[in-house]
């Protein structure tokens, strides 16, 4: 294959993944609204572009498979086929082959897939239904195909609010193709495809931009020249400008997420044989694509445990006075420099007495601690924490809460309940706008400075000398509030010597991963934002270093990443004996 | 991981350095830029010959020092250079004594090194060439540094 035909089938592939990302919302509207029109166009336009797109670039077996596809949507469209609940599974399915195919024809272009039994399934379902009189006598009691097709076009014209002139028999090519010119005047901001990779270079040489204009800042102040001033901080606003709009750049908005939601709320509901409704809200809200990809899998757990735990089975809201139907909402807002995202039903919400209950039972707390209400329900983020009795195929595998949480801290975010019994429960997700640009700390520890993401550090504390206590079992800990706190210098992970008395540094208190701990540092030199910069090959990897940044003075410093350092102590042995067995205590 | 190979012209160009008393050169194409020695960070527990991290114009890129790579031992160079590397896409700045030209050489010319000596620098010197009045050996620089092991080493622990 030379280059010229991997090209177009790449652009094929990356071209037919965005058109399936747009009309994956049609199969669902078709479910609850069958007789959209203009619906079912989109999608037949769909596998009509997807089959001669893929014929033209030489992908034969996908053409074959998008051909009959689109056989089967004509005649759906034609009226020759009911769109039943059966209908649109077939239909998904085959939306889905095609998502399978895109992916693994990019992973291999060779890839060869075998849908005889979906090919089949589509054929035969349509010859069987034209067939079988059930179906037809739903519609009428004894009509001819074009009487059922001039009733359908009617009831399709009524529905879709438009005039009827006549109902066309059996030319429904004309119909379409008037159609198909009225949906398309869509209103929509015209866009351009960039590579990403040149997105983050412009990014990169904004964030030296803005590194030497900090630089500049600080060095005008040493020169007396109000011209020179002035123009400088006219500089400033113009390059904080360009650092926001570029940044905005690498922002896409959350819609293809929240309609990916949309179908699993769909297929899991369907499961349990529950009738569930999602609304969305915010799709426009846009975020960093690095988040959002990374929010991808937090979203799913959180709506399928929304849709088997949070929502009651139709008994029993029936027996608490509740419609029949639950509703998932999920939406998406700007908040102060954050974003948040919002998970939430009206189930039957979370009980804080069978919570503890069950935290006992399954030796996350001990028997007689004491717990408030907000505290017993994030014992579900608890690893090995899962409420349900039954293991189901959706969720309840007990891993899953903590995970999301931990996914979600990662990112520097955060993670809160509100919940009421009865009523439901909200999820409220709040992430930064972009992991470019982080709030952190600039530590000093012997003659290296080293960032310390803000989100990690949980409080800081200067210790006095009855706080620190020693033991040869347990080595140094802090003894904070009651709390009893394994504590070590930042330079035991990497080597670095430092006599300094423990009372006069500073304990920072990181309480990211399973265990809390202390990190004790010389100073904390500033707390500032940063630009985050990767480091080379070389240096990825690196237990305990996340990546790197540049200061304002010019230098490269080291982010580190608190969580992993622990383990990093673990894995390298850099650890005296008494260390040691602390690690064992406390990981 | 290789440095750009030989093409079919003979007439191939490279940049000839300087770590103490020895010549080296590699190929031109492999070099993106030279630059003098900038403030280093150090980066804690890695080998004795990484140096630490740089400010290349908003990269950061990690600087291996040759000299101590090749056990030479010598005294501080006046004026340290460092010569920004691409090995595939990945940057690597390598601190040598002293950059000196680009030079032309033509292929027939350069000899096999002598396989008698039991200098452990043979292993990565794939040619010499005998200058006017100096022998340059031909450096294979991944392998002298052993990028390919430091990578590795750094995915795996």
């Amino acid at each position: 294959m030379d280059d010229f035909e991997l090209e177009i089938k790449n652009s094929f592939l990356e071209e037919a993944e965005q058109s399936i990302n747009d009309v994956e919302q049609c199969f669902l509207i078709l479910e609850t609204n069958p007789n959209d029109t203009e619906n079912l166009n989109k999608i037949f336009r769909l596998a009509h572009n997807l089959k001669g797109s893929s014929k033209a670039v030489g992908f034969l077996e996908f053409s074959a498979f998008t051909h009959e596809f689109e056989s089967f949507i004509l005649k759906i469209k034609n009226g020759q086929l009911v769109c039943t609940k059966n209908v649109v599974n077939l239909l998904l399915a085959a939306n889905d082959f095609v998502v399978v195919m895109i992916n693994g024809l990019k992973k291999d272009i060779n890839a060869q897939f075998n849908f005889t039994d979906l090919l089949n399934q589509m054929k035969n379902y349509s010859e069987q239904t034209l067939e079988t009189p059930a179906i037809q006598s739903e519609l009428n009691a004894d009509p001819t195909i074009e009487e059922i097709l001039a009733a359908e076009e009617l009831r399709l014209a009524l529905l879709a609010n438009q005039p009827v002139v006549k109902p066309i028999p059996i030319k429904p090519q004309v119909t379409n193709s008037n159609t198909v010119s009225a949906v398309s005047k869509n209103n929509v901001e015209e866009s351009i495809r960039v590579a990403l990779s040149k997105v983050d270079s412009l990014l990169n040489a904004v964030g030296e931009m803005v590194i030497l204009q900090n630089v500049l800042n600080e060095q005008v102040e040493a020169i007396d020249d109000k011209n020179l001033r002035k123009t400088v901080s006219q500089l400033y606003k113009i390059s904080k400008e360009i650092q926001d709009s570029s940044m905005s750049l690498r922002l896409i908005p959350i819609k293809p997420t929240f309609q990916k939601m949309q179908r699993i709320v769909r297929d899991t509901a369907g499961e349990l044989n529950k009738d569930i409704s999602i609304i969305l809200q915010g799709e426009e809200t846009e975020l960093d694509k690095t988040v959002l990809e990374k929010m991808n899998d937090p979203l799913v757990h959180l709506i399928r445990n929304s849709v088997d735990h949070g929502i009651e089975s139709k008994e029993i809201r029936l027996k608490n006075g509740k419609s029949e139907k639950g509703t998932v909402t999920l939406s998406a807002y700007h908040h102060s420099g954050k974003l948040v995202i919002e998970v939430s039903d009206d189930g039957g919400g979370l009980n804080p007495e069978k919570l503890i209950a069950k935290a006992i039972q399954k030796n996350i707390i001990s028997q007689n601690q004491k717990l408030t209400d907000l505290e017993a329900m994030n014992l579900i983020f608890a690893p090995g924490f899962s409420t349900k009795e039954a293991v189901t195929d959706v969720s309840g595998r007990g891993v899953g809460m903590d995970v999301v949480k931990t996914n979600i801290q990662e990112l520097s975010g955060e993670i809160k309940i509100f919940s009421e019994l009865g009523k439901g429960t909200t999820f409220k997700i709040s992430l930064p706008l972009t992991l470019s640009i982080i709030d952190s700390l600039i530590v000093k520890y012997s003659e290296n400075k080293f960032i310390i993401p803000l989100g990690h550090v949980f409080e800081t504390v200067r210790p006095t000398e009855k706080m620190i206590q020693f033991s040869t079992n347990l080595g140094d800990t802090l003894l904070l509030r009651g709390e009893c706190l394994p504590m070590f210098r930042l330079g035991d992970f990497f080597g670095l010597k430092n006599s300094n008395p423990l009372n006069q540094m500073i304990a920072l208190v990181i309480r990211l991963g399973a265990t809390p701990f202390v990190l004790l540092v010389d100073d904390i030199l500033t707390q500032t934002q940063i630009v985050t910069k990767q480091l080379g090959l070389e240096l990825q990897g690196i237990k305990g270093i996340s990546g790197s940044t540049i200061l304002a003075d010019g230098k490269p410093a080291l982010i580190l990443e608190t969580v992993e350092l622990l383990q990093r102590k673990k894995i390298n042995g850099y650890v005296n004996n008494s260390e040691a067995k602390n690690l064992r205590m406390a990981v | 991981m290789k440095l750009v190979e030989s093409t079919t012209t003979k007439i191939e160009k490279y940049l000839s350095f300087n770590v103490a008393q020895d010549y080296f050169a590699i190929p031109l194409l492999s070099v993106k830029e030279v630059i003098p020695l900038p403030e280093l960070t150090t980066v804690p527990q890695t080998p004795s010959h990484f140096l630490g991290i740089i400010n290349l114009r908003g990269h950061i890129i990690s600087v291996l020092d040759l000299k101590a790579k090749l056990n030479i031992k010598s005294s501080k160079s006046e004026e340290p250079t460092v010569m920004i590397l691409n090995f595939e896409k990945n940057l690597i700045g390598v601190l040598v004594d002293s950059v000196n030209s680009v030079i032309s050489l033509d292929a027939e010319k350069i000899l096999s090194p002598p396989t008698t000596s039991t200098n452990s620098t043979n292993e990565f010197v794939t040619g010499v060439y005998q200058a006017e009045d100096q022998l340059v050996l031909i450096l294979n620089i991944a392998k002298a540094l052993s990028v390919e092991d430091l990578m590795i080493l750094q995915k795996t622990a």
